[in-house]
């Protein structure tokens, strides 16, 4: 639902940390609740600054507001039962665009997206990065998992031996 | 860099919300950061590890009491049951003295498992995520309707002042007692295959005063029940209600 103080034409300036001014529409910053809050509290003159969020970052999830927006708006004249078709081929759309969208990203822009999203309280993106990075590590050895996020072990031998014995149910 | 250990732990733990049980342990043994991350993890989901116990094949097949499994197997997967015992023990306890809230426990119990070992086993399991101040509890005791075998929930489950859902499939719910439940934060219940008597039901939907909505199918063990009195004293905004047996057993 839109508040009384979004309109559909106008539009908000933000501000990536490394100083790139992005053009967003308000009916699209909605999805970001920290914009939304702005919007409703009124103060979105000027230049916004998201200081946590760079520019690569902040195209990609305008990239993803958009989309998400699109996919609102469209199709609300059809016939209930229509509508509803139409709702499950979108739905099934959405998901694809969705998984191609993240596929596409390495780790570290996962890494940005995941920080980002928070930080614009962006929910359905942050549930989309995290499950990412969940699917990264399914199936995967510890020792994988380690190459992969590049961490560092700083157990000695004794102790991961005995984490891996008191969570042998796990391990085996 | 290692950019994914500085993420903040909500955000970690968010991820981890995504994985099983078995994943979560197995990231704890990355790095003492990782550890500390699967330690503090306040969803406790077991629901798919039967799966482990049985094989993927097992498991999806519609598992009840008559099924006659593969002594192989049985005896590969009573060997597991010590080790998953102690797992879920040794999980719930660093839990506890880290002294956070539990958001979940969730739980599959596979028939096969014998009722009398697993009853001390489960009545601690409860206690530990209760007395964590367990917001939703799932406990599902696949397929059970043989009323020799039925697990009966302890009292205990009565306690759970802070747990606001309650889901329960094939075990038997007796009635509080010392009549009073202290199901204070209870705002839904579902009951799927519960064997209960008629007062159990009065008495959960007069004595939850946040009881939103109260779901039963398949129940069995009363013969009728009269909520209309109570439904219209209380908040129950939500009561479903699915038959597809005989209402005695």
């Amino acid at each position: 639902m839109s508040t009384p103080s979004v309109s559909v034409n106008r539009v908000l300036k933000l501000k990536s940390s490394d100083g790139e001014i992005f053009e967003v529409k308000q009916t699209v910053a909605v999805q970001s609740g920290v914009l939304k809050q702005m919007m409703e509290d009124g103060c979105t003159e000027g230049e916004i600054p998201l200081n946590n969020v760079d520019s690569p970052t902040l195209a990609k999830i305008i990239e993803w507001c958009n989309k998400h927006h699109d996919n609102d708006v469209e199709g609300r004249v059809l016939s209930e039962e229509r509508e509803k078709e139409k709702e499950k081929e979108k739905a099934a759309d959405m998901k694809k665009w969705e998984s191609e969208f993240i596929d596409a990203l390495n780790r570290d822009e996962i890494y940005f997206l995941l920080t980002g999203s928070n930080y614009m309280d962006i929910k359905e993106l942050l549930d989309c990065a995290a499950q990412k990075v969940a699917d990264m590590v399914k199936g995967k050895t510890p020792e994988a998992i380690r190459e992969m996020f590049n961490i560092q072990s700083d157990f000695t031998e004794e102790e991961e031996e005995a984490i891996r014995k008191e969570n042998q149910w796990a391990f085996d | 860099m290692d950019r994914f250990s500085k993420l903040p732990d909500f955000i970690m733990h968010h991820i981890m919300s995504y994985l099983s049980a078995k994943e979560v342990a197995q990231i704890g043994s990355l790095s003492k950061k990782w550890k500390g991350l699967s330690e503090s993890f306040p969803i406790f989901d077991f629901r798919d590890s039967y799966i482990h116990f049985m094989g993927e094949d097992l498991a999806y097949t519609n598992l009840d009491p008559t099924l006659e499994f593969d002594s192989e197997e049985i005896e590969e997967f009573l060997e597991l049951v010590p080790k998953f015992i102690n797992f879920v023990d040794a999980s719930l306890s660093r839990f506890s003295d880290l002294n956070l809230r539990m958001q979940k426990f969730m739980l599959n119990i596979c028939v096969v498992v014998d009722v009398q070992i697993m009853s001390p086993v489960l009545e601690n399991w409860l206690r530990s995520a209760i007395e964590c101040g367990v917001e939703e509890l799932e406990l599902d005791f696949l397929g059970t309707k043989d009323t020799e075998v039925i697990y009966t929930l302890p009292q205990i489950m009565f306690s759970a002042k802070s747990t606001n859902t309650i889901k329960l499939r094939g075990c038997k719910l007796e009635q509080p007692s010392n009549n009073i439940t202290r199901l204070l934060s209870l705002k839904s219940l579902t009951l799927n295959e519960v064997c209960m008597q008629e007062e159990t039901i009065q008495k959960l939907i007069g004595q939850c005063p946040l009881l939103e909505k109260i779901s039963l199918k398949n129940c069995w063990g009363f013969k009728r029940f009269y909520a209309l009195k109570q439904l219209t004293n209380s908040r129950l905004s939500r009561f479903v209600h699915h038959w597809n047996m005989s209402l005695e057993p």
